[in-house]
């Protein structure tokens, strides 16, 4: 559902993405970890044509993100790493527009806005501009959005970032069910705990370069390690650094 | 503050630090451009100036009297535009909560963001004064101590016009709560439309360029002597540099003295003000009414015509919404009814006397409507694609091409801007008393024109987006609005130097009574104007949509 090969993106003389090969089936939730600046948002947008690619290509649903953009883009969806929404439009206002962007029939917007609304405990808030919102509520807009137009990909930058225990249960449980039923998802994230949990495969990525990918188990092998998978985590991509500092703390 | 100051300029030199060899090409490249641009206007105003001060007795009283009125409209400019900057950069800006948590004393703050508002409301205009003045400095001998005098002046003048308009916004933040600032916008609206009303009709320009229609010359002489608002800082400049001129060095303190004074005192009254006042202001900011009432789902945007696709209709009704509940936005169309009023009125006050005059001025008046377009352009149609901001991604990640988004974002603009221009022309027409060819020229003229403008508008807008920013005036100041007005310009020009050929053919089969239209020349005229439309309308929406597909924002 989702592939790449050879993707590279440069910014001048920086490589934030390295020839990326990657391929991800339909119902799979696809962990993609790495440290701050190793390269996952920019690989994000390059796979939700945010960004042109400087070398190699990207599948989405079997169509070129870059020459079949509307096809790719008619199938997937992004919650990115900062859920920014027109501060002056109502939440219903941001979903029905989300609707017509991706020519959802009136009458199952206005079926399904109200249910997702409530779903995500912002039936109240429906009708108050986005810009009173939380960081949390825009989020679950943001979310509430993605599932009105039904994608056949995902693709979540730190999706649980600012979401109370609740809702992010609910997220989660979302994110299965949708993968349940041949959504792919592809995640980035932070907690580790949570792509441990919910992912069916993980990647780790350094200075725009894929270096492990498997199942939590087979990442604990490969890394030869049998803790945790922050424990794999921080022995891929060094965590013992600070130790040192902590001292003058 | 000094620090915050200090910050601010290692911010500008690390920007300027990591400019790559293309960004120092187009940096130098909009330099040029603008260096041109203000050189032209020079050599045109030192051209008026020769003329006028070479007309005995009257030439200096009426080159003061000019001065005079471009200092009280850069006056109030500078009221106006800090008024609306210190909105957003007293109360909104992204780095506010970051300064105010921080441990520096909260004056030090508001000093810092007015001089902030300051130098960004005032930059722009000072530099538009630049011609005039460099040109009245070459006309009169002056040597490089005018300009160490200007800079020495331009200080408490400027100083007073932002401390007036930082102290409207402090008031109106304080006097009426936050999740008002709509009324407070549309009082400001107001105020701004009858000023400039105001300033129009104490200027009274048509009376300057008829000397006859005073029974006696020194009569009009008296007027050309009378100060121009004498009780504002703009005829205490105006004095201060005509003093200078004529090497009256008592006059020349005076004025000097009234414009340092007035500007301590304003700016110790602000300070005092703001210490008692900014942080009410600023907390009352951060809090957000609730909205009354639910609405029906799949009304939002009904007005939108069905036959357009279910995405463009989503994007023209979202774009509509947020225009009427961005106050800063529409606010500014009080000042634009105030402007065409005001254009109307003064078109109506033109005293001419024959028809030759009518058809000239008729004619002349295609060209400033279209001046006014680009204006209107500048400040609404520029600005469209980046007042996405940071929703970019929406708009980006959504199944319709980047042309679907600039071409609803040009007709977004071109109906309001059509409309608008024909009314102008067509009313003014009628005031004129003109015949039917000039009317049907200037209404299509008109037409073609608003729409090429939202084309470059929308395309010059896409090409050099600034999504990052925080008010609309510093995406208008920016690089790309300066081509785009540049742009615009010589575009307008280029449209009536072409119709002047029409005009002309048109006056004489009039005036001889037998057709004087030459079939070949007309046809040459038409492609040609063709050619231009095509290229302006074509040319920026291609570059903006090229860039846009190409950049990371």
């Amino acid at each position: 559902m989702i592939k790449t090969q050879g993707l590279s993106k440069r910014f001048r003389d920086i490589v934030a993405v390295d020839r990326l090969d990657l391929e991800i089936p339909p119902g799979e939730i696809f962990g993609f970890l790495g440290p701050n600046g190793a390269g996952k948002t920019t690989t994000v947008k390059l796979l939700t044509g945010l960004l042109r690619p400087s070398a190699g290509r990207a599948w989405v649903g079997g169509f070129d993100v870059q020459t079949h953009p509307r096809e790719a883009k008619r199938i997937l969806a992004l919650v990115p790493d900062q859920p920014y929404v027109y501060p002056q439009l109502t939440g219903k206002e941001f979903l029905r527009l989300v609707g017509d962007f991706y020519e959802v029939d009136l009458s199952h917007q206005k079926k399904k806005i109200p249910e997702f609304l409530e779903m995500f405990e912002l039936g109240e808030w429906g009708d108050q501009l986005v810009e009173t919102y939380s960081h949390g509520m825009r989020q679950k807009l943001v979310l509430a959005g993605v599932l009105l137009h039904q994608p056949r990909v995902l693709f979540l930058d730190e999706p649980m970032v600012g979401l109370d225990p609740k809702s992010a249960r609910l997220v989660k449980d979302v994110f299965r069910n949708l993968a349940g039923k041949g959504v792919s998802i592809f995640m980035c994230t932070h907690v580790l705990e949570i792509a441990e949990k919910l992912c069916h495969r993980i990647g780790i990525v350094q200075e725009g370069r894929l270096g492990l990918v498997g199942s939590t188990e087979e990442l604990r092998r490969k890394a030869d390690s049998s803790g945790s998978l922050e424990d794999v985590f921080l022995r891929l991509t060094g965590g013992d650094e600070y130790h040192e500092l902590l001292k003058y703390l | 503050m000094f620090l915050l100051l200090k910050n601010r300029l290692l911010m500008l030199k690390n920007r300027l630090s990591v400019m790559r060899y293309g960004d120092v090409l187009e940096f130098l490249g909009f330099g040029g451009l603008g260096a041109v641009f203000l050189f032209v206007l020079y050599y045109g105003f030192v051209r008026l100036l020769w003329e006028v001060h070479s007309v005995e007795m009257i030439g200096s009283l009426l080159i003061v009297k000019l001065m005079a009125m471009a200092f009280l409209t850069t006056f109030l400019m500078i009221v106006f535009s800090s008024t609306l900057a210190s909105f957003t950069t007293l109360f909104f800006a992204q780095d506010l909560p970051f300064l105010v948590q921080s441990p520096l004393p909260f004056r030090s703050v508001f000093l810092f963001k007015a001089v902030e508002t300051a130098a960004f409301s005032s930059w722009m205009v000072l530099l538009a004064m630049w011609p005039f003045l460099a040109a009245y400095g070459f006309v009169y001998g002056l040597g490089k101590g005018f300009w160490v005098f200007l800079a020495a002046m331009a200080v408490p003048f400027v100083l007073i016009a932002c401390t007036l308009g930082i102290g409207l916004s402090l008031a109106l933040m304080c006097v009426f709560p936050s999740r008002r600032v709509r009324e407070v916008m549309l009082l400001l609206g107001v105020f701004v439309g009858g000023s400039l009303y105001v300033l129009f009709r104490w200027l009274q320009p048509e009376k300057l360029v008829r000397a006859d229609s005073f029974e006696v010359l020194i009569q009009y002489i008296a007027l050309l002597e009378a100060p121009l608002a004498p009780y504002l800082p703009s005829w205490w400049m105006t004095s201060a540099v005509a003093a200078y001129t004529a090497d009256r060095g008592a006059g020349l303190l005076a004025d000097a003295g009234l414009l340092a004074g007035a500007a301590v005192l304003l700016g110790s009254i602000l300070v005092f003000f703001a210490e008692k006042a900014y942080y009410f202001g600023w907390t009352s900011a951060q809090e957000s009414g609730r909205r009354q009432g639910t609405s029906a789902l799949g009304r939002e945007w009904r007005w939108v015509p069905r036959f357009f696709p279910s995405g463009f209709r989503g994007l023209v009704g979202k774009d509509a919404l947020l225009f009427v509940r961005d106050a800063n936005q529409w606010s500014q169309l009080l000042l634009l009814l105030a402007l065409v009023a005001v254009y109307l009125i003064s078109i109506d006050k033109l005293p001419l006397d024959n028809a030759y005059l009518k058809g000239l001025i008729s004619f002349l008046n295609i060209g400033m409507v279209g001046f006014v377009l680009s204006s209107v352009a500048l400040r609404f149609v520029f600005p469209a694609v980046s007042l996405e901001g940071k929703c970019w991604w929406l708009v980006r990640t959504a199944p319709f091409g980047l042309g679907t988004v600039l071409m609803e974002k040009v007709l977004l603009g071109f109906f309001p801007l059509c409309v608008l221009g024909v009314a102008l022309v067509w009313a003014s027409n009628r005031l004129l008393g003109v015949d039917v060819f000039v009317t049907r020229l200037s209404v299509t003229t008109i037409g073609v024109m608003s729409f090429a403008l939202c084309a470059m508008g929308v395309g010059l807008g896409a090409r050099f987006p600034r999504f990052g920013v925080e008010n609309v005036p510093q995406i208008e100041t920016s690089p790309g609005g300066l081509l785009f007005m540049v742009s615009s310009l010589f575009y307008v020009g280029a449209t009536i130097s072409l119709e002047a050929v029409l005009m002309r053919m048109h006056y004489y089969s009039v005036v001889r009574a037998n057709s004087a239209w030459d079939a070949p020349g007309t046809a040459l005229v038409l492609a040609a104007l063709f050619l231009l439309n095509a290229a302006v309308v074509l040319g920026p929406l291609l570059a903006g949509k090229r860039y846009l597909e190409r950049a990371d924002v």
